[in-house]
């Protein structure tokens, strides 16, 4: 099973991988933004796998904070590319 | 039993999360990117969890893992949206084989 969990692991780093790229040369601001996400929602899958790797829960906390911050920029930076006020 | 629903959670989200970063970095448009990345990371997420929670088995890890997976299914839809209507405000161009675009 710990085999299982670090191929896993593997596979995240992979796809976060393809995020940063993607952060990197993306042509637009929106693209950035949307990478920016992703890599937060990775995040949460690498928490989740570090968490069952470790075997505690300790830090199992940290999946909700990641996904609120995720979107909360998202929304900040999608209200700012509108020409609204954020607040 | 258990070690076998695990691996198998944990093998069908990987595989979305990493189909969705695909996407992200294959796809030909903004908008075709976003598609990609909503479906894809919420599936992976959901997997993912699902897997952690029945690895450790314990009610506080569920508890939380259930309120991220409803946040993130509510979240990840509004998010795309928002951003994806103001790109297309911004004039974010689309793909040059796209069929239609309903907002003009």
């Amino acid at each position: 099973m710990i085999l299982l969990i670090q191929v896993c692991m593997g596979g995240v780093g992979i796809s976060i991988l393809f995020c940063l790229a993607r952060f990197w040369c993306g042509p637009s601001l929106a693209d950035r933004i949307m990478a920016v996400d992703t890599l937060a929602l990775n995040l949460v899958a690498l928490v989740g796998l570090t968490a069952m790797a470790f075997g505690t829960g300790t830090y199992f906390s940290l999946t909700l904070v990641f996904s609120l911050l995720g979107f909360l920029g998202t929304l900040c930076v999608a209200k700012y590319m509108d020409g609204g006020s954020i607040f | 039993m258990k070690d076998i629903w695990v691996a198998v959670f944990l093998i069908s989200g990987t595989f979305f999360l990493l189909v969705g970063s695909l996407g992200i970095w294959r796809m030909p448009d903004l908008y075709c990117r976003m598609h990609a990345q909503t479906k894809g990371s919420t599936l992976g997420i959901i997997g993912i969890l699902i897997a952690a929670t029945l690895y450790l088995g314990q009610m506080d890890i569920a508890v939380k893992s259930m309120l991220t997976i409803v946040f993130q299914l509510l979240t990840s839809a509004t998010g795309a949206h928002l951003m994806s209507r103001a790109a297309h405000r911004q004039g974010v161009p689309l793909w040059s084989r796209s069929l239609g675009d309903d907002l003009k």
